[in-house]
């Protein structure tokens, strides 16, 4: 198992190295330069601006740098903040993002369950059905179609929750509810599938025959091993939240990572889109790591061979 | 035991004479034998999902298609006096609850207020005086476009890399699921953020961003079945039984993968819809006059509050093709696949 | 001789979306306290059915017992509630499964798996219930029982696997064990040492075995008395001397004829022509006949009663009846039934007296 882990990180590292040299040189492709939007700067100020930032530098001294200071964890400073630190920016924006993308995750995932549990255990049942029609709902819907329409219901017409910005609990429910409704629709359809194909297995007849109640066969055989393949779809789905936030903090004007990205790429600000590209990628690749680790401590058939090949 | 032994003195002697069954009779097969695209087809049928599935795939096609033609109006000529109008449509206008009578929600009614009382907007115009309705079908067009143009892209490269991959297996499998793994590993949300930002936002950027790493899923998907397919004990018999190669692939591979191939073609669209819905949200979509579905209602966020339905239209219709699809797709899973039916 | 199990009439069907499939019509057996019964048929018999009826394990929906009672004791197990049902399945009556690669669950140490059912029929605490787990371990013949408690299913090879099965099923000491083909999914030698064990095992704890089987080989080896199923009936019963040597019906004929023994010539071998009926639409008479070169007319008409040849020894023919013809089994199968009994040439006759 430790050797194992040692190998995916060390390929992780490698992958998270590639990605950093790629978005690097496809920033020094893109069109534009971060100052040419800015009318008010005349052409020395352009010229000694870019002599500040380093862009006049040849572009293999430029990636050296960069590299070199992402090593330290020095994502760069932005062109458009007055030369704060990028990483800075980051901190102060993961916050709300990240209180959002984990508070949806796990309202998703424990909904998502719940639904998919009940839907196996009355398969052909209303409760079935009722899962399913939510289940190609929540799958198909957009998340930003939930959101506007949440927003003018809930939000407009019958003044319940805050309409937008982000300012205590009452401000997080709407923003919640559409991103978790992808997860809620993913966890509950595949779990439901999971249940039925444990349902399906000759150790629950042999649970049976031992005489276990059928409560203790649904959650010591059936739950426990249907949600042992429910980790494998957790790194997509969370990979998924990242993009639903990124529209959902800009519906709902929320000051968080995904706001300030989109920002970023409408004012060209590279530092920041090249800082906080990384920043997912990191993001995504390890939570690819935790699942793979994770997936190998609950079964046992893994763990014990050393994991997968 | 369970009858009495003096009954049976009763039975004559003739009903011991040998009998002549026909043995045929007993090896009769119950039920017609089908062909697998007849089978699948009848079981898609019987699905009322995917039945209602394909019926919205076809209406907004068609409406996608022709309604942009279907009033006087254009999608680009602006017309501010007649900005952010209500819906309004003949003879249902009539209906109060249904809402489409010009009457905004503060309860004024629009065209009146700008004088436009003998015109119809269906779905209203929008902060240009754009009639909607148009607009709103030119985006569908051009959203389904990007989608098929994306799917179809995947199916190429997608079919060509997974089977080469399969076919010849050993060190060229290996180095080309090597490039693979390396593609998987960054996030592809990322790499179409900064594919769009290198080519300028556009239909073609769009399509070209979404296939970058659209393609993956289909050939992990092909060579897969293939590779299985290969060692499988019906292929192996066919071939022992003396099948050449072409029927081989023609009667089995074909049709098995193929199968696959279209259900992972019907879940890409609507992926493809909502990642062209995504990047028209962070200001990397369609540039106006042009309109895709996702850029509409992007536009109709700014003013959701007074004016709903700006976002309500072009939402029921993007909600509608991504249900639609998946109903399809799910229902097409299960007509492929005789093993999931219960 | 105590009888602990009494199978009276047992209908089972299940509900499909084509129809009621009948797949045990009216079965009838009982079982001796400390005995083997074998009760074999080819697939589709309802052999299988019927033991999973016994232990009330028929999923429902689809399958459920139409009629009929199991008594166990002065208990019909058709009618107990399913908190009662529990109460026995396990710690009265247990069961052995076929595969016993999918048998256990993969995801729990098979000493979880064997405490699991001692901790609810025997109140033990976990530590209790765990050396008995390993007791159980050393009793069905697994090495280094200590290390291997806390091992997974997938650390066993196919024939340990099924030893752990058993040591679940034993672990209470059951009256009653259903074995539904135990050995069918192991290797050759693996399975004698399998037989073995159950045989040393009924003798040390006095179990009743019901033994479902297609392998005549196998029944021979561990059966007192055989029940043979055909089509959802049982279609002849006896001692096992009595099926091997005597045979009554021309389906229990096939069976013999068509397993291959060291004695038999290839040419031997006899296939029973056509399949299993369709339980769907069964057909009127003896489901049998469409597949018996001695059919007769009657087998179209009315279905045969079990016909009583000994005391111990029922078979439902109608080649049985006084006014049937005098049949004889085909030449190759008295050819082996001499090869059984060398001494003792054979030759059936329907009053089942031995002709010399």
């Amino acid at each position: 198992m430790g050797r194992y882990i040692g190998g995916r990180v060390v390929s992780m590292v490698i992958t998270f190295l590639i990605i950093a040299s790629l978005t690097f040189f496809l920033m020094k492709l893109l069109p534009g330069t971060p100052f040419n939007n800015q009318e008010k700067l005349s052409d020395a100020q352009i010229v000694q601006l870019n002599e500040k930032y380093g862009l006049n530098d040849p572009v293999a001294v430029q990636y050296f740098n960069y590299m070199t200071n992402l090593l330290t964890g020095d994502l760069g400073v932005s062109f458009q903040q007055d030369g704060r630190q990028v990483s800075t920016i980051i901190s102060e924006r993961i916050g709300p993002s990240a209180y959002l993308g984990f508070q949806s995750l796990l309202v998703g995932t424990i909904l998502g369950l719940f639904l998919g549990i009940i839907a196996a255990l009355r398969h052909n049942s209303f409760w079935d059905y009722g899962t399913m029609v939510i289940a190609v709902l929540g799958i198909s819907i957009p998340s930003f179609v939930i959101a506007g329409l949440m927003q003018y219901w809930l939000g407009v017409k019958w003044q319940l929750l805050p309409v937008a910005y982000w300012d205590g609990f009452a401000y997080t429910i709407m923003p919640t509810i559409a991103i978790a409704s992808i997860v809620v629709a993913t966890i509950a359809r595949f779990m439901r599938t999971e249940m039925l194909e444990v349902l399906g297995q000759d150790y629950i007849v042999t649970a049976k025959a031992k005489g276990l109640s059928s409560t203790a066969v649904v959650i010591r055989h059936t739950i426990r091993n249907a949600s042992i393949p429910i980790i494998t779809i957790m790194g997509p789905l969370v990979v998924g939240l990242m993009t639903g936030t990124l529209v959902i903090e800009r519906i709902f004007v929320i000051p968080g990572l995904g706001e300030k990205f989109v920002n970023s790429i409408l004012t060209n600000d590279f530092p920041i889109i090249m800082g906080t590209t990384l920043f997912f990628s990191f993001l995504f690749i390890l939570v690819i790591l935790l699942v793979d680790i994770l997936y190998g401590i609950v079964d046992p058939r893994i763990r014990l061979a050393g994991g997968k090949e | 035991m369970s009858m009495k032994q003096e009954k049976l003195h009763d039975l004559t002697d003739d009903m011991f004479h040998p009998a002549n069954i026909d043995e045929s009779e007993s090896e009769v097969i119950a039920g017609e034998s089908t062909g697998f695209w007849k089978d699948a087809w009848r079981r898609l049928k019987k699905n009322p999902g995917a039945i209602i599935g394909l019926v919205i795939i076809f209406l907004v096609t068609f409406l996608a298609i022709f309604g942009p033609m279907m009033n006087e109006h254009d999608y680009r000529t602006q017309e501010l006096t007649r900005a952010k109008l209500p819906a309004k449509v003949p003879v249902l206008e009539n209906i109060g609850f249904l809402g489409v009578n010009g009457v905004d929600i503060r309860g004024v009614d629009q065209y009146e207020a700008k004088g436009y009382e003998n015109e119809y907007f269906w779905f209203g115009t929008d902060e240009f005086g754009r009639d909607q309705w148009t607009r709103v079908w030119q985006g569908t067009r051009i959203s389904l476009f990007i989608a098929a143009a994306a799917a179809f892209i995947d199916f190429v490269i997608g079919v060509a890399y997974g089977g080469i991959s399969a076919y010849y297996g050993g060190r060229v499998d290996n180095v080309l699921q090597r490039i693979i793994e390396v593609l998987v590993g960054i996030p592809n949300l990322i790499l179409i953020i900064l594919a769009i930002l290198i080519f300028e936002p556009g239909i073609f950027s769009i399509i070209v961003a979404l296939s970058l790493t659209g393609w993956v899923g289909m050939s992990r998907i092909v060579r897969g079945q293939v590779l299985k397919l290969k060692t499988q004990e019906f292929v192996l018999a066919s071939r022992t039984l003396g099948a050449t190669s072409g029927r081989v692939i023609g009667k089995h591979l074909i049709p098995n993968v193929l199968g696959q191939i279209i259900i992972t073609t019907m879940f890409t669209i609507p992926g493809a819809i909502f990642f062209e819905a995504f990047l028209s949200f962070i200001g990397l979509g369609i540039r106006p006059p042009e309109a895709s579905l996702g850029s509409i209602i992007n536009n109709g966020f700014s003013s959701l509050q007074i004016y709903p339905h700006l976002v309500l239209w072009p939402s029921i219709i993007i909600s509608l093709i991504m249900i639609a699809f998946n109903l399809v797709g799910d229902g097409l899973r299960d007509a492929f696949d005789p093993k999931l039916r219960k | 001789m105590e009888r602990i199990l009494d199978v009276n009439d047992l209908h089972v069907s299940f509900d499909t979306f084509a129809g009621e499939v009948k797949a045990v019509r009216g079965v009838n057996f009982h079982l001796n306290k400390g005995e083997t019964l074998a009760i074999v048929g080819e697939s589709g018999s309802g052999k299988s059915v019927t033991s999973k009826a016994v232990m009330r394990l028929i999923p429902d929906p689809p399958g459920r017992i139409k009629q009929g009672e199991i008594k166990f004791g002065d208990r019909d197990l058709s009618k107990l509630p399913e908190k009662e049902m529990q109460k026995i399945r396990g710690s009265e009556i247990s069961m052995i499964f076929q595969d016993p690669m999918t048998s256990l669950n993969p995801t729990m140490t098979v000493g979880k798996q064997i405490m699991e059912g001692l901790i609810k029929h025997q109140n033990m605490n976990k530590a209790e219930a765990k050396e008995r787990a390993i007791e159980l371990l050393k009793l069905v013949g697994i090495p280094d029982a200590e290390g291997r408690v806390t091992q997974y299913p997938h650390q066993f090879s196919g024939g340990m696997r099924q030893r752990v099965v058993i040591a679940i099923a034993l672990a209470c000491n059951p009256r009653v064990l259903i074995a539904d083909e135990p050995t069918t999914a192991l290797d050759v030698t693996i399975q004698a040492q399998i037989l073995e064990l159950l045989k040393d095992l009924q003798e040390k704890m006095g179990t009743s075995i019901i033994f479902i089987t297609h392998d005549l080989g196998v029944v021979a080896n561990i059966a007192d008395r055989v029940a043979v199923m055909y089509a959802g009936k049982i279609v002849e019963t006896g001692t096992v001397d009595e099926i091997f040597y005597n045979p009554q019906h021309p389906y229990t004929w096939g069976l013999l004829g068509s397993m291959p023994s060291l004695e038999a010539s290839e040419e031997d071998l006899i296939a029973i022509p056509g399949s299993p009926p369709d339980l769907l639409d069964p057909p009127k008479g003896d489901a049998f006949a469409p597949r018996n070169p001695y059919a007769m007319k009657i087998d179209t008409e009315m279905e045969p009663p079990l016909f009583k040849v000994t005391e111990t020894h029922y078979a439902a023919t109608w080649l049985l009846h006084e006014k049937a013809p005098k049949v004889e089994p085909p030449e190759a199968i008295k050819k082996r039934l001499r090869g059984m009994a060398p001494d003792e040439p054979i030759i059936a006759t329907k009053d089942g007296e031995r002709n010399v």
